[in-house]
């Protein structure tokens, strides 16, 4: 390398934090002034024209202005690492920032550190990039050669994630819907408790949940699972298992998936809707050899759940069982078309998905 | 778990031996560790990808691997014993530090995403965990003025390879994010942290491509930070006050 060059290099990157920084400061004054970016600049139709916008400034920019030290700079590779570094701190500040709410109120909130990625600086640094990723495409193309291809596939599906991705974020709204059984319903909440109306009714006509046998803990007198780093359970997979929490051994005697109070104290196996889950277990002292027999119960809105005092500061609980699967249908009304039934197991985040599909169609 | 106590004592045996039987030793250790993923897998009746403690007999596994890849390709003795050293060790913490390994998993995981999502990423931490062994060893050079040129060059192709799995690792988390919470990306705070460490590994590339001739000593500290970014998106979110907030916590 020539020191011509290295001299040339070096006050690139001079420029690129300069650049920057600028932008940098002004994200933040007017963050503090007009507070976080508006949700409308990148919803349908303001996402269509500012993409539009931006290919054809930027292009109009490299052509017009390919020999400037301008553009060379802006597409360069000191440009691309000072804004990657950049936009690496920022996210590292995303990642590692979790205010409190009083703390939102201050001058720390008012910057938006709470919430990053809605920050003027933030755009303006993403932008950025998405500059010098655009004209170091266009820089590239003009050259053909065999090897720049993977460049400019990769440059290009970069540009493309990342413009998408934010381009589109207007346009999505996440929506909590309520589904009681056998009723039709047809409006939604959004993040921030709105009502709206959609053009479509869903009707719950069956929802199941499988689960796993439920686990067994030991907790103190504050209701923390012990040992507090890492809690340790016994899962109720067959009847005669044993397994030792802290200093106890437990035995399995009968776990009932769907279990009511029949007397105090004592649980039986009944198919009713509402139903829990218990075990009869023993617990052995391993120290002192004390063996208690009795029943847990995981509890749930109709029975009260069940313990055992292991001593004066521990006890034994059931957890309330994790979900294995679900599985649910649900009707769709559609204006203007026939009743469709949606069959889905799995996840139950699923039916946002069904959703997602058929907002196509409409 | 005795098993693989026995590995390890495998793995140490490595290196009074001759090149040829070492490598076979090698092998068997990596192989019998193969095989208790499989035990493991078989009698969780689940992937086990779920917890950090599953991720690290993962990662030794790739690591023994990738050693004896690395040790045919440019025949470095001391490639094998780091990438043995490194799987005991990661070994080791996971004997000493069992996760209390349990059957459930959540049905957000169970996707056919799960299995490539994880390993890809795992493999990419492998090889970008051999490429920061390289790069340290090559700190160590260059501070005893010695030739640093071998492992720019090795530290530069890992790097790569480990990218690509990483940006895979990536793409795969967001398309099962897109199936199983509905959007591609939320900014969770492991998502957040991967994307980091993804942009530390760019900077990466293109300060090398960029400077091709100038001194290794910047390029080996980038290849430690990123991977030090690595570590925090692995290990360490789960203890940042984000933590509360990420979907992504499934140790215990």
């Amino acid at each position: 390398m020539t020191f011509e060059k290295t001299f040339h290099d070096k006050a690139q990157y001079k420029k690129s934090v300069l650049i920057a920084s600028a932008f940098l400061l002004i994200g933040v004054l007017m963050e503090l002034f007009f507070g976080h970016l508006p949700r409308s600049l990148f919803s349908f139709p303001g996402n269509i024209w500012m993409t539009v916008g931006f290919v054809t400034v930027f292009t109009a920019l490299f052509f017009l202005a390919r020999k400037t030290d301008l553009v060379i700079l802006l597409s360069s590779v000191p440009f691309a690492v000072t804004t990657i570094i950049i936009l690496g701190v920022l996210t590292i500040g995303l990642g590692s920032i979790n205010l409190s709410d009083h703390h939102t109120q201050g001058l720390a909130g008012k910057i938006g550190l709470d919430n990053i990625t809605t920050t003027w600086y933030f755009a303006f640094i993403f932008f950025m990039t998405l500059v010098n990723l655009w004209l170091a495409i266009l820089k590239r193309a003009l050259f053909f050669q065999k090897k720049n291809i993977t460049f400019l596939l990769n440059h290009f599906g970069l540009w493309l994630t990342l413009f998408a991705g934010v381009m589109g974020q207007g346009d999505l709204m996440r929506l909590t819907m309520q589904l009681k059984p056998d009723t039709p319903e047809w409006r939604g909440t959004d993040e921030n408790g709105h009502l709206v109306e959609l053009p479509l009714a869903l009707e719950l006509k069956r929802f199941k949940m499988e689960t796993y046998p439920n686990k067994l803990f030991v907790i103190n007198r504050e209701g923390e699972a012990l040992p507090k780093i890492r809690p340790e359970s016994f899962l109720l997979e067959k009847d005669s298992l044993t397994h030792q929490l802290l200093n106890w051994k437990i035995t399995q005697h009968q776990y009932i998936d769907s279990a009511v109070l029949v007397r105090e104290h004592e649980w039986g196996k009944h198919q009713m809707w509402g139903s829990t889950n218990a075990a009869k277990v023993t617990a052995e002292n391993l120290k002192t050899g004390a063996k208690e027999t009795g029943w847990v119960a995981a509890g749930n809105f109709q029975f009260p759940p069940e313990t055992i005092n292991l001593d004066s500061n521990h006890i034994l609980i059931m957890a309330p069982a994790e979900a294995r699967e679900f599985e649910s249908a649900v009707l769709v009304y559609e204006k203007g078309k026939m009743n469709t039934e949606k069959k889905n197991s799995g996840k139950p985040s699923y039916s946002g998905k069904r959703l997602e599909d058929l907002s196509d169609k409409l | 778990m005795l098993g693989l106590w026995l590995l390890s004592t495998y793995f140490l045996y490595l290196r009074k031996n001759g090149s040829g039987l070492a490598v076979g030793l090698h092998l068997l250790a990596t192989l019998i560790l193969g095989v208790f993923i499989t035990i493991l897998w078989i009698k969780l009746e689940r992937p086990p990808l779920r917890t950090l403690a599953e991720t690290r007999i993962w990662y030794s596994f790739f690591l023994g691997g990738i050693g004896v890849i690395l040790y045919y390709m440019y025949r470095q003795k001391w490639m094998l014993s780091y990438s043995a050293l490194m799987g005991s060790i990661f070994i080791l913490v996971t004997f000493f530090r069992p996760d209390s390994f349990n059957k459930t998993l959540m049905p957000a995981l169970q996707s056919v995403w799960f299995v490539p999502h994880v390993v890809v990423y795992i493999f990419a931490y492998a090889m970008l965990g051999m490429a920061t062994v390289v790069a340290l060893k090559g700190v160590y050079n260059y501070k005893k003025k010695q030739n640093t040129d071998n492992a720019v060059l090795i530290a530069d192709r890992l790097v790569n390879v480990g990218y690509a799995f990483l940006t895979f690792g990536l793409l795969f988390g967001a398309l099962w994010a897109k199936e199983a919470w509905g959007h591609y990306w939320t900014w969770d705070p492991k998502e957040t942290w991967a994307f980091i460490s993804w942009l530390g590994y760019l900077i990466y590339i293109h300060y090398r491509y960029k400077y091709k001739n100038t001194t290794a000593i910047t390029a080996f500290t980038i290849i430690i930070a990123a991977f030090v970014l690595i570590l925090v998106c692995w290990f360490g979110v789960n203890y940042l006050p984000t933590a509360s907030q990420s979907v992504h916590t499934y140790t215990g």
